[in-house]
């Protein structure tokens, strides 16, 4: 699978037709029906790589859907079902042999709610690397997790009590350890479903610093619903509403001179 | 209005003092009992000797009327008949448990699970008849083909019964604590790559242990104070012994048999059987409590 | 050959030091990732075919379970039946002797038989409640004495579960059934004079010595006296503490006590509520020994803490709105909670009451205890007479070594799963039909 990924990945470099320089992840006609309901229609979305692509729309609108397609959380959706394709470096992430686990070592995911395993704060950060066997032995172990921890900027806080359980941190703190845990595995996609929905605003500043000292290295996928939010930390912006995509560019573009109307209202707090 | 009100709520209270009075009956009975029969035999005998043999105490007037009441035979055999039964349920019904609450279609899980609690609603009659119909004939024949002698009325026998039957037991309450770890544990783990076992092995179970603990704790306890699985399937000779293919019998066992038919009720005999009785409800309620316990903490974590 | 053993065993002194290493990790090896996902995916198949496996196990034993009582029980709802030319002679009736009407039919089927043995297994051929028949027979047509006809009279245990055939080998085995009995049985057969009938002796009849006139009437009628009397105690006293702790208690160290002491008390083994109605009801209180009262009293405190917790949970899932709305409006506490919370949580009490006596409907132990598993022939007419249950039958039935006992025990505990699968099946239906969903 390795193999295929590679030499798929040669075969798409030629990246011009998108009119971005770089594509980490691209969706193709994606539809996603629950049941019989269709939740997205042929959503056709690039993904830069390195850089931020925020989503926004309103509740219900099919964002986090879409987000799940990327790295086939919806797999344990009941009743989900998903047409189209998804792209990762070229390679189409819902064929029939592609191994999820794999794909999700790839693109990581943050939840909106901190979900920190109750296990120790050592442990929640080593979890992945260990699973994948990225590390050989307990010396690497010790010096990923403080390098992630590092990156993360939790290490000062914590690097006295790495045994201390991960529950026991604060709300902040503790969706920092959960990005921690997802970087750990050395992904290429870091997904973050609504990340600062349940923290305060100094903690949701920490988070977005964060998000842009990571864009150094990761390609981020961000859902949220503020705008100032999406303004501040993404370069690219995509507007959903009612399961379609309205528009999608440049931030700035879409700040300041959005081109459809639905998007200029929802900007503006019209609706939402 | 008033007046009503107060009349209603004294006779609810009465009420409910009433049904806490039947914890209070069971404690004095068996307890009065129980301590007749420990001021005509010592507690050394009783739970250190290894002879049980109360059958001599026929009448009174009888030479050698007392008996001798070793109980160590009796919750040894007890204690292998549990053992088996919980080697039987506890990695099937965990197992099914993780089966159901993990990787089954909740369409799957809504007909599997009712259908497989049906097994814990059939009477332990039929099970105990189940045991010496079919079980009992086909373990001898297979140990006879391995060249093994099992006795009819095998610990065995009685044990894998008496698993079958807490099997849907353990699996309801242990489907239960696992289902009740939030999903989102499982999505974390899962969305960094972990394939289901592994989150089930290293997230999901080390979160839901206590619960799980204590649904073994519970399924031991209905193991230990099941009767008539093991009347109809164990034996009545008092075997010491830790051998699950010879007979043994349990506490359940010798209760009924010394207490069923006419017999005159003061005997040490009749007496023996409610020292065994005091002894099973003395040892159920320290493994409820456990397992109380545990769940209540549990429960703390997440809530 | 050797040299393969010695690189095994090197291989396998590498993977022991390995293990002994302090670097846990160590055993990682730098192998390309996807050997690892292999390793990893055929983990993860395995985990899945073992759970898969311990579901299927589980079926597994339902299947055999059900199949295992309907194979040995079904036959038990027929029986054989033999054509008998009776004649009814006036002064062998007035004598009262229609044994003797019996025997000589059967010797007037098969003639020439002389030898007292054999007299014997052709006399034993037939239930020994033929002449009580025969009597039923005149007593309800005087008009037959005098007169031969043609009778189909039912045939012994041994004889009906031979001619059934699924017991063949083990009824000669043991010496129930003798070679003239079976000749005689392969004639009667070849010549039509025997057939297998609905076996409504089973429904109609007590408890008997003779397998063939056994039935289930007198334990199934015992089994509903001792569960009404169950009902009678248990259901009002636990919906009542329910209610007090749910409704009215305000937490204290009491109440806590009483829910440990209740949680507690149902989980207490079944043959222990025996023991305390034993000594409590038997010798102290001095009721009645056998009977279905003191049977559903000992059943009410079984089945009393499970009615408790199911009527707390009914009442806990009505919402608090609900209490705050009705109290808002200037109800009284006690109105509150018998116009609109006790309503409300009817279904699920009533639900959690049924199935609760599913279970006491299936109990047995505490019933050995007060002396229920006396041999009971007659239909207890009050709830002070002697009765037994169902459960309480099979397990009498199960220890009576005799064959034909055999199919008896297994046609009881399909009675007694059909009457729990109609419990339960109530409990789905009030769930189903009336549950209020918030």
């Amino acid at each position: 699978m390795v193999k295929n990924m590679n030499a798929e990945k040669k075969k798409t470099e030629n990246v011009a037709e998108c009119g971005l320089e770089n594509i980490r992840m691209k969706t193709q006609n994606l539809s996603v029906f629950y049941n019989n309901d269709q939740a997205l229609h042929d959503i056709n979305l690039d993904i830069a790589c390195n850089k931020v692509t925020a989503l926004i729309g309103p509740s219900g609108c099919g964002k986090s859907t879409f987000m799940r397609c990327l790295n086939r959380m919806n797999d344990y959706v009941e009743g989900c079902r998903v047409t189209g394709k998804v792209r990762l470096d070229g390679f189409n992430i819902y064929k029939d042999n592609v191994d999820t686990i794999l794909l999700r070592q790839k693109v990581g995911m943050v939840f909106q709610k901190p979900n920190p395993f109750p296990k120790s704060i050592y442990e929640n950060v080593a979890y992945g690397p260990k699973i994948h066997h990225l590390i050989e032995n307990k010396d690497e172990l010790d010096a990923l997790v403080e390098k992630t921890l590092k990156r993360v900027g939790l290490w000062d806080e914590v690097a006295d009590r790495l045994s201390a359980p991960g529950t026991s941190l604060s709300g902040g703190q503790q969706q920092r350890l959960c990005i921690a845990r997802a970087i750990a595995t050395k992904p290429e996609v870091v997904l973050m479903d609504e990340p600062c929905s349940a923290l305060d605003p100094i903690a949701t500043a920490r988070i977005e610093e964060l998000i842009a000292e990571l864009e150094q290295k990761f390609t981020i996928v961000i859902i949220t619903h503020s705008m100032q939010q999406a303004e501040r930390v993404s370069d690219h912006t995509a507007f959903f509403h009612m399961g379609h995509i309205i528009e999608a560019g440049d931030t700035q573009k879409i700040f300041n001179d959005p081109e459809h109307q639905k998007t200029k209202d929802y900007i503006g707090g019209k609706f939402g | 209005m008033a007046k009503f009100e107060k009349l209603i709520k004294a006779s609810l209270l009465a009420c409910t003092m009433l049904s806490v009075l039947v914890t209070g009956l069971i404690v004095l009975s068996v307890f009065s009992e129980t301590l007749r029969f420990f001021s005509h035999i010592p507690l050394s005998d009783f739970f250190f000797g290894t002879e049980w043999s109360p059958q001599m105490a026929m009448r009174d007037d009888q030479a050698g009327s007392s008996g001798t009441f070793g109980a160590v035979p009796i919750f040894m055999g007890t204690f292998l008949v549990t053992l088996i039964a919980m080697a039987v349920a506890t990695p099937l019904g965990l197992y099914a448990a993780i089966f159901l609450s993990v990787y089954a279609s909740p369409r799957f899980k809504a007909w599997a699970k009712p259908i497989l609690e049906i097994l814990a609603g059939v009477p332990s009659v039929v099970y105990g008849y189940f045991a010496v119909i079919t079980l009992a004939p086909i373990l001898r024949a297979g140990g006879e083909m391995v060249g093994l002698s099992i006795a009819s009325e095998s610990a065995l026998t009685a044990g894998t019964v008496m698993g079958i039957m807490i099997t849907p037991y353990v699996m309801s309450l242990s489907e239960d604590v696992i289902s009740s770890v939030p999903k989102s544990l499982s999505f974390g783990s899962l969305a960094i790559g972990a394939t289901q076992s592994e989150t089930i092995k290293k997230v999901i179970l080390p979160a839901a242990l206590p619960g799980i603990v204590s649904a073994l704790l519970l399924g031991v306890s209905r193991g230990v104070g099941e009767t008539m699985v093991v009347v109809m399937a164990a034996g009545l000779a008092a075997n010491l012994t830790l051998n699950p293919l010879e007979s043994v019998t349990t506490a359940t066992v010798q209760i009924v048999t010394l207490l069923v038919g006419d017999h005159e009720f003061d005997s040490d005999k009749t007496l023996a059987a409610f020292a065994l009785g005091f002894s099973l409800f003395f040892m159920t309620l320290l493994l409820n409590i456990a397992a109380l316990i545990i769940v209540k903490r549990y429960r703390e974590q997440y809530d | 050959m050797i040299k393969i053993f010695e690189r095994r065993t090197r291989i396998a002194m590498n993977r022991v030091k390995k293990k002994k290493s302090p670097f846990i990790y160590k055993s990682y090896s730098k192998k390309p990732k996807h050997k690892w996902l292999r390793k990893r995916n055929a983990q993860e198949q395995r985990f899945k075919r073992t759970g898969v496996f311990c579901i299927l196990i589980a079926f597994f034993f339902l299947a055999s379970l059900v199949w295992n009582i309907f194979s040995n029980g079904y036959s038990a709802f027929t029986e054989a039946q033999i054509n008998l030319p009776v004649e009814f002679q006036a002064e062998l009736i007035e004598d009262d002797a229609y044994r003797k009407i019996i025997q000589n039919s059967l010797l007037e089927l098969f003639p020439g038989i002389e030898d007292r043995k054999e007299k014997r297994e052709l006399f034993s051929l037939i239930s020994r409640n033929a002449p009580h028949i025969l009597e039923k027979i005149v007593e309800e047509d005087p008009t037959v004495i005098g007169r031969k006809s043609m009778v189909w009279i039912p045939a012994s245990s041994a004889v009906s579960i031979f001619y059934k055939q699924h017991l063949y080998e083990q009824a000669k085995r043991s010496g129930k059934i003798s070679t003239s009995q079976v000749a005689w049985v392969t004639d009667l057969a070849r010549t039509q004079n025997m057939r297998l009938k609905f076996n409504a002796t089973f429904f109609k009849n007590g408890d008997s010595r003779e397998a063939e006139q056994a039935g289930v009437l007198a334990s199934t009628i015992g089994s509903f006296m001792t569960i009404l009397v169950c009902i009678a105690m248990a259901f009002p006293l636990g919906v009542a503490t329910a209610i007090y702790l749910e409704e009215f208690a305000r937490k204290s160290w009491f109440t806590d006590f009483i829910e440990i002491n209740i949680n507690n008390l149902a989980a207490v083994p079944s043959i222990i509520f025996g023991l305390l109605g034993l000594s409590i009801y038997l010798n102290i209180f001095g009721l009645p020994r056998s009977s279905s009262l003191v049977g559903g009293m000992v059943l009410a405190l079984l089945i009393l803490p499970v009615i408790v917790i199911a009527t707390r949970n009914a009442l806990q899932a009505v919402p608090p709105s609900i209490r705050y709305a009705a109290a808002a409006l200037g109800a009284t506490p006690t109105q509150v909670v018998f116009h609109h919370t006790l309503i409300y949580a009817l279904p699920g009490i009533m639900t959690g009451v049924i199935l609760s006596i599913a279970r006491a409907f299936g109990e047995t132990a505490p019933l050995l205890m007060i002396g229920m598993v006396a041999f009971i022939a007659d239909v207890p007419k009050t709830f002070t007479d002697p009765a037994t249950t169902l459960p309480v039958q099979v397990y009498l039935w199960a220890n009576n070594p005799e064959l034909g006992f055999v199919e008896k025990t297994a046609a009881a505990i399909m009675v007694l799963l059909t009457f729990m699968v109609l419990i339960n099946l109530l409990a789905i239906y009030i769930r189903r039909r009336f549950e209020i969903k918030w």
